[in-house]
């Protein structure tokens, strides 16, 4: 539940920043929207992702990124499947500037954390800290909508030795933003 | 890129699409070494040794011993032989289908395949009269019991009293098998880690098409136990788990525990064992085992023995 609220927080924070966006330069974006990911023949993991690029740092190529995602709302909505979050910062680089369609790179770095609920399995890791890069393309509408898929490899992902069980090395993301600042 | 970079990628592609594996004699891949329970099904197989008990034996407990993905009746060969002497209860050593044999004939084999074998040896027994029968199930055996408890093998049957498993594996240590259907078709196939003596009871090379067969059963198995399984009335499981393991990630414990209920809405047993050998109660043929390793097995197989006469 804690993580709910932390998404209703940064939400509460997007919203009043769009309040506020003409306290923004022109050239400053403010993207926010829903993340659904899954892990290669493993769990959906959604939640959600905002995205921003300053007008002083290589506006509109740079984006930094804060993106929560859970099992909660994916695979284990209504199933055994073991409850996970991630908590993710990401520096994005899109190239093509102007163009609809954009290649990115981007670079995750946050915490993992799964709950066996059990004491018994507390003898198991279920945390790790995560660094994830990501390839993939960008579509950007005439719209403030812009819809970006991309494979991603979490590099410290469980082995049976070390490392959480449910943590996946592949993934394969979506996110589909809404620009609330500077549309 | 040039026509003649692509005409070499090509190549590259299906020479790797058509590799095969230089097998040696030695291996349990070959055609000279087979699983010992081809030739003696009645040394491995109870209702064989026995297919008309008297009522005495037939109320006996029998434990179905289920070996694991590549492996053979090997596994458990050191449960026998821990029950050596005992008349109170029998043990029936299942080897899969498509197991023990060729390389050929392991390659074509489907986790049904597999599978088959422990129905056909559980439907014998009541066949012939035993009605107190329980699952022992290492690894890929583990997963198999469970999908035959998911899809309701057992209704209408006399089901198992008792369902024990070893290192089941749910989740895979090695998160490479998920994207098997990617690179499986340029791998062919895969090479274990086994020592020399090891390769006479473990498949050496591992087809990718069996690799991919163990991802279909084990996500399978996943997603019943996300959907919630019932044990038969009258039928517990009890999961031994090590807590480190190479091969079947202790994840899968977690998993199992919050999939599978009783028939009465309880939870089942799990023990986290302070091991870190994939099939803690194997220790033949391994070597670096200390007298933890050997207490674990022993205090496992007593366990299990203990809680099956009951």
């Amino acid at each position: 539940m804690n993580h709910l609220k932390r998404c209703f927080a940064v939400l509460v924070v997007c919203l009043l920043a769009y309040q506020t966006s003409e306290s923004f330069a022109q050239e400053s974006t403010l993207d926010v929207g829903l993340r659904i990911q899954k892990s290669a023949s493993f769990y959906f993991e959604n939640g959600v992702s905002v995205l921003y690029s300053d007008k002083r740092f290589f506006t509109d190529s740079l984006f930094l990124g804060f993106h929560f995602v859970s099992s909660r709302f994916g695979s284990a909505l209504n199933s055994n499947a073991i409850n996970q979050d991630t908590i993710l910062f990401s520096a994005a680089w899109y190239w093509r500037k102007t163009k609809s369609i954009r290649p990115f790179g981007q670079l995750n770095t946050g915490y993992f954390r799964a709950d066996y609920e059990e004491a018994v399995f507390d003898v198991l890791p279920n945390s790790a800290l995560i660094i994830s890069p990501e390839l993939g393309i960008g579509y950007e509408s005439k719209i403030p909508l812009k819809i970006a898929v991309s494979v991603g490899y979490n590099l410290t992902s469980g082995n049976g030795e070390s490392g959480p069980g449910t943590l996946y090395p592949i993934f394969m993301q979506m996110t589909a933003t809404w620009r609330v600042i500077n549309p | 890129m040039t026509k003649l970079h692509y005409l070499f990628f090509l190549v590259l592609l299906l020479s790797a699409c058509d590799s095969t594996p230089n097998i040696s004699d030695e291996f349990v891949d070959g055609d000279i070494v087979f699983d010992a329970s081809i030739a003696h099904p009645e040394n491995y197989l109870q209702s064989i040794a026995n297919p008309n008990p008297t009522e005495q034996d037939a109320a006996k407990p029998v434990f179905i011993a289920i070996h694991g993905y590549s492996a053979s009746t090997f596994e458990w060969d050191e449960f026998r032989a821990f029950s050596s002497g005992r008349t109170d209860y029998f043990i029936s050593q299942v080897l899969l289908g498509g197991h023990g044999m060729t390389y050929d004939d392991f390659k074509q084999a489907s986790w049904k395949t597999w599978q088959g074998l422990i129905k056909a040896e559980y439907d014998r027994l009541l066949a012939a009269g035993y009605a107190n029968i329980n699952f022992v199930g290492s690894s890929t055996g583990g997963a198999l019991l469970i999908e035959l408890l998911a899809s309701g093998y057992f209704d209408n049957k006399i089901a198992p009293r008792h369902v024990f498993l070893v290192d089941p594996i749910i989740i895979p240590s090695s998160k490479m098998l998920s994207i098997m259907p990617i690179v499986g078709p340029v791998l062919g196939y895969a090479v274990s880690d086994n020592t020399t003596a090891e390769d006479r009871y473990w498949y050496h090379f591992r087809p990718q098409e069996t690799l991919r067969e163990l991802l279909d059963v084990t996500v399978r198995v996943r997603k019943q136990l996300e959907d919630g399984i019932t044990l038969p009335a009258g039928t517990t499981m009890k999961v031994y788990k090590s807590i480190k393991d190479p091969t079947a990630d202790p994840v899968s414990a977690v998993l199992i525990y919050k999939g599978i209920k009783t028939s009465a809405g309880r939870t089942i047993d799990v023990e986290m064992v302070d091991s870190d050998l994939h099939v803690f109660t194997r220790l033949a043929l391994r070597s670096g085992t200390d007298q933890g390793d050997v207490a674990n097995q022993l205090r496992t197989f007593s366990d299990i023995v203990s809680r099956g006469l009951n």
